[in-house]
């Protein structure tokens, strides 16, 4: 199994745009914190949950869409290997499933030199960071993207990568329009950053204070919604998948 | 090459046969028809002006901004069509069937010639389409030269660099996610606020500059086609090196690179692109190549002209080449004594010396940036230093030549602008850093200018006019002054008296402008704006000739500004758009009034003290606002003007570094700079108007128009004493606390 492991690792993140994508990433969250965070979101400090909430969200944003893209490629072409790969010693969804954790353990590593990244950059201009805060957020923009990611990668085999594609382009465009106020606003919002704008926005008091840091109820529904949503494909995909895929070696053979 | 020719052609005539091709001309129409729409037009507008709502001239409106979004999504269009073409001819193996006849870098060639030919039929047929719109929508200032230059320039060369772009990408990668990838970052990394105001980055949505819809704009037009020749000549020069990588014998890319360098001269197309377009880049002659400066606003246009020595006589003579932007002259100076050896000539970094005579001899000159104290260097100025024996008397001779170049700084941090000089067929202006351009020493001399431009033009120096002497060969006239000036202004204009009768006020405008000021009578609502300045706060300050110009320049200005007897306003305030709408807030007209109000407070009028609150420009917009209430009514004033400077001010108020300002110098200087110029504007422009609203609501209008007269009434004591109006003379003059003012 380590082997498999070792090997699907391999041919999932050994591919030259990984780490240029991941590298364009961490330079982008650093431009996100030197230019945008560094002056508050809505009047708030820089060091603020608030601030750091939508710096976050927006670097799990584009590293979800990253990994998402990366399942998608590396299932690309497997097909034709299918028949080969059926008759091995571990089923097909198990083998998804690697497929799936191991882009998983990549977008969590990820996201987490991007939260280790914006605390040093906050702890080494401010000399104060508000560690509980910026947990609360790194977990709720982070984890439910982690689970759908693994009920993605479940069912991506069996999907034509155009599908994959365009959900790309749709969650974007989703969190785009979220970031813009338009739709659903942060209900909808792939990695939920538009939530820290939006109501650090609509609950600043304008009597020259600090808004306080809070999570609404709504929010963590959606975010637990989200995840849901990435356990019931998780769900669907493991008890369903490998199916069409024997059936397919079996004509085949 | 018949080979070639011909299949260039079978290339051609395969992507026409196909419906997709059509589809995606439709697309693109449908694309640029979407920036015509009222609603996105004005989305678009915010998009493209860094979130400002600012109506430029019917040129940006209706040609540059369409077909800039038309370049983006034509960009994508064909670029997803010239990818998914090729790895078409690798899924279905008709590459093999290619290659046997024809070697496929050629093959790569053949298909961007194809789907360039494609894209001039695909411009042309926008062109087409939106020509009867622009036509009807630009009116009396339809230009066709401006037509047809704006969209091949920010179109077509968008989408050629594109092809040549994506095939040099599929040809690297041969794949197309990556290649769609590099595509899409490339695209994207334009939206960055760290890149979107480099030109150089802006390859398929090029940036917004102001163009003007009279004078053509022909700096703007020379910084754009030379920069679209450098971006294309990336994009061959991508192409040439990826398609040295084209898979042989089955070898991966490296090898098959190797293969390809056989034959070392297929370097030379990419080896030259890059080389021509980094001498390009690093040779440009639009910025100063000076050091990066410490921008202080206050400083751009202050320079120091002293020659330390006592002149006679100061004779200035400048040609221009309206073709290529330059400036060549001499500048003449009967010195009576020179103070010190060491003398300098102070000019713009663009304006090369040629020679420097002293009663016939040549003298030998350094020139040098301003390097001494960063804070207080005017941008894009040099020096030419030389030595004269001291106490010397003579004739020094001073031929110089260049284009007027603009400094570095404003060329990375605001993105390029011609606002302050540009020469072109139509129009030429000048600030003061042309050589000689202003005055020399303390001591009293005479002064003879001449300068040669087309003759269509009619000059104005400081505003005002000129005297002509002779028309010269080539349909270049001469026209003289006798007085030192700061700016020259050239163009086809039209003088007009405005009626005031307490001084000559003129405007002066582009005669493509006569129909607009005469349809919408802004010689009257000059005039309006005169008599309420003189019932509300005085009588209007003018020189010894009793003399005012307001001077409608080209829209590359963005904005005016008054001074020496001259209000400068740029031309978009007599935009379609800007003149017939009066329900969309504080708009050009508005601009307008703001500027000749300027001429009552500022350096005209009333000096004002500058504390970063207290200014001029705030009791302008306070006084701007009274006639706006006066003119639309209470409710359009509020909603235009004091509700948006209460936001401001409340949003002002609870900024995290004014309420903790400990923080702000853990900041860089740069970001710290940024929030204080923020604060700096936002204090001048909504918060004293809001305390000046304050003020009026507690003595009520007719005691706050008194204390404004009464301060008025004082700038000639100002003048003597060589001090100015400050917010202590405001508060004895209205009895009024500073408590009784915050906000």
């Amino acid at each position: 199994m380590k082997k498999i492991i070792k090997y699907e690792a391999k041919i999932i993140l050994c591919k030259p745009y990984v780490p240029i994508l991941l590298l364009i990433n961490l330079l982008y969250s650093y431009y996100l914190l030197s230019a945008d965070i560094i002056l508050g979101v809505s009047d708030t400090a820089p060091f603020s949950g608030w601030s750091f909430g939508k710096y976050m969200g927006s670097g799990v944003l584009w590293t979800f869409l990253l990994s998402l893209l990366i399942l998608i490629t590396s299932n690309a072409g497997r097909k034709n290997v299918a028949v080969l790969t059926n008759v091995t010693g571990i089923s097909p969804k198990k083998l998804n499933l690697v497929r799936s954790l191991i882009v998983t353990v990549f977008f969590l590593l990820s996201c987490l030199l991007i939260f280790l990244l914006g605390c040093v950059f906050l702890q080494t201009l401010f000399q104060t960071i508000r560690i509980g805060a910026y947990l609360a957020a790194f977990l709720l923009t982070a984890l439910p993207c982690a689970i759908l990611i693994i009920g993605f990668g479940t069912v991506a085999g069996n999907l034509h990568p155009a599908f994959g594609y365009v959900l790309i382009v749709l969650l974007l465009a989703v969190s785009l329009f979220a970031a813009a106020g338009i739709g659903g606003g942060y209900l909808l919002d792939a990695a939920g950053a538009s939530y820290y704008e939006t109501v650090s926005g609509l609950l600043e008091s304008f009597e020259a204070s600090e808004t306080p840091f809070v999570i609404r109820g709504g929010y963590v529904l959606a975010r637990s919604l989200y995840a849901c949503l990435g356990i019931a494909v998780f769900w669907f995909g493991y008890t369903g998948s490998g199916k069409k895929d024997r059936f397919l070696s079996r004509m085949l053979s | 090459m018949n080979q070639l020719i011909k299949a260039i052609r079978a290339e051609f005539i395969r992507l026409m046969k196909k419906k997709t091709t059509y589809i995606l001309m439709l697309c693109h129409i449908i694309s640029i028809a979407l920036c015509f729409v009222p609603y996105l037009q004005r989305q678009l507008r915010i998009f493209m002006n860094d979130g400002f709502d600012v109506i430029a001239s019917g040129t940006n409106e209706y040609i540059y901004r369409p077909f800039v979004i038309g370049s983006l999504a034509g960009s994508i269009l064909w670029g997803i069509y010239v990818l998914a073409s090729a790895d078409k001819e690798k899924k279905n193996n008709s590459r093999e069937m290619v290659s046997a006849f024809m070697d496929e870098r050629k093959h790569s060639f053949t298909r961007i010639m194809a789907f360039l030919g494609v894209a001039i039929l695909d411009t042309v047929l926008c062109m087409l389409v939106f020509l009867p719109v622009c036509m009807k929508k630009m009116d009396y200032l339809f230009q066709w030269k401006t037509y047809i230059i704006y969209p091949l320039i920010l179109m077509l060369a968008g989408i050629v660099m594109t092809v040549f772009l994506m095939e040099g990408l599929y040809r690297l990668s041969e794949n197309t996610i990556v290649s769609l990838l590099v595509f899409g970052i490339l695209t994207a990394v334009q939206f960055t606020p760290a890149f979107k105001n480099s030109i150089f980055v802006r390859w398929n949505l090029p940036q917004e500059l102001p163009v003007s819809d009279t004078v053509g704009s022909a700096g703007i037009l020379r910084i754009l086609i030379y920069t679209r020749i450098i971006l294309l000549l990336c994009s061959i020069c991508i192409w040439s090196l990826a398609s040295l990588f084209i898979r042989k014998y089955q070898y991966g890319p490296v090898r098959s690179f190797l293969v390809s360098l056989k034959k070392p001269l297929r370097l030379t197309v990419p080896v030259l692109c890059a080389l021509i377009a980094a001498f390009m880049v690093a040779g440009q002659p639009f910025i100063d190549h000076g050091p990066l400066v410490v921008e202080d606003i206050g400083n751009v246009f202050e320079t120091s002209w002293d020659l330390a020595a006592e002149c006679s006589h100061v004779q200035r003579d400048y040609y221009f080449d309206t073709v290529r932007g330059t400036i060549r002259g001499t500048y003449k100076l009967d010195i009576e004594e020179t103070a010190k050896q060491d003398l300098e000539i102070y000019h713009n970094a663009g304006i090369k010396i040629k020679h420097l005579t002293f009663n016939g001899e040549e003298v030998d000159f350094t020139t040098h940036f301003r390097k001494e104290d960063a804070l207080k260097t005017s941008l894009s100025d040099v020096y030419s230093a030389f030595r004269l024996p001291e106490g010397s008397t003579g004739e020094l001779v001073c031929e110089f030549e260049g284009y007027p170049t603009q400094s570095r700084t404003n060329y990375k941090d605001w993105e390029y602008s011609c606002a302050n000089r540009t020469v072109g067929p139509d129009y030429i202006y000048l600030h003061a850093d042309i050589v000689g351009m202003e005055g020399v020493g303390n001591a009293p001399y005479t002064s003879k200018t001449r300068i040669h431009v087309p003759t269509s033009h009619v000059p104005l120096a400081d505003g005002f006019e000129m005297k002509k002497v002779e028309d010269e060969e080539g349909g270049i006239t001469c026209w003289e002054t006798y007085n030192d000036y700061a700016i020259i202004m050239s163009s086809p204009n039209e003088i007009c008296d405005i009626d005031y009768d307490k001084a000559k006020v003129k405007l002066a405008y582009n005669q493509k402008n006569g129909y607009a000021i005469r349809k919408y009578k802004l010689d009257e609502a000059a005039s309006d704006v005169l008599r309420y300045c003189d019932d509300h706060i005085g009588t209007l300050n003018t020189d010894e000739t009793n003399r005012i110009t307001i001077e409608l320049v080209s829209s590359e200005l963005g904005g005016g500004y008054a001074s020496d007897g001259n209000a400068v306003i740029d031309e978009s305030v007599l935009s379609a758009e800007n003149l017939s709408d009066q329900k969309d807030g504080a708009n050009g007209n508005e601009t307008f009034m703001h500027e000749i109000v300027h001429l009552f407070l500022g350096d005209l009028g009333l000096p004002f003290d500058d504390d970063g609150l207290w200014s001029c420009e705030g009791m302008t917009v306070y006084t701007t606002y009274r006639i706006v209430k006066e003119k639309y009514g209470a409710l359009y004033a509020k909603k235009y003007y004091s509700d948006v400077w209460e936001e401001v001010v409340k949003k002002q108020n609870n900024n995290f570094y004014l309420r903790n300002p400990g923080y702000l110098d853990k900041l860089p200087e740069s970001y710290k700079n940024s929030i204080l110029s923020s604060i700096g504007t936002d204090n001048k422009y909504c918060r004293m108007p809001l305390m000046l609203l304050k003020a009026e609501q507690i003595l009520g209008e007719e005691k706050m128009d008194a204390v404004i007269q009464e301060l008025y009434a004082r700038r000639n004591e100002y003048y003597m004493n060589g001090g100015c109006c400050t917010f202590e003379d405001f508060l004895n003059a209205a009895g009024l606390e500073k408590e009784d003012l915050e906000l």
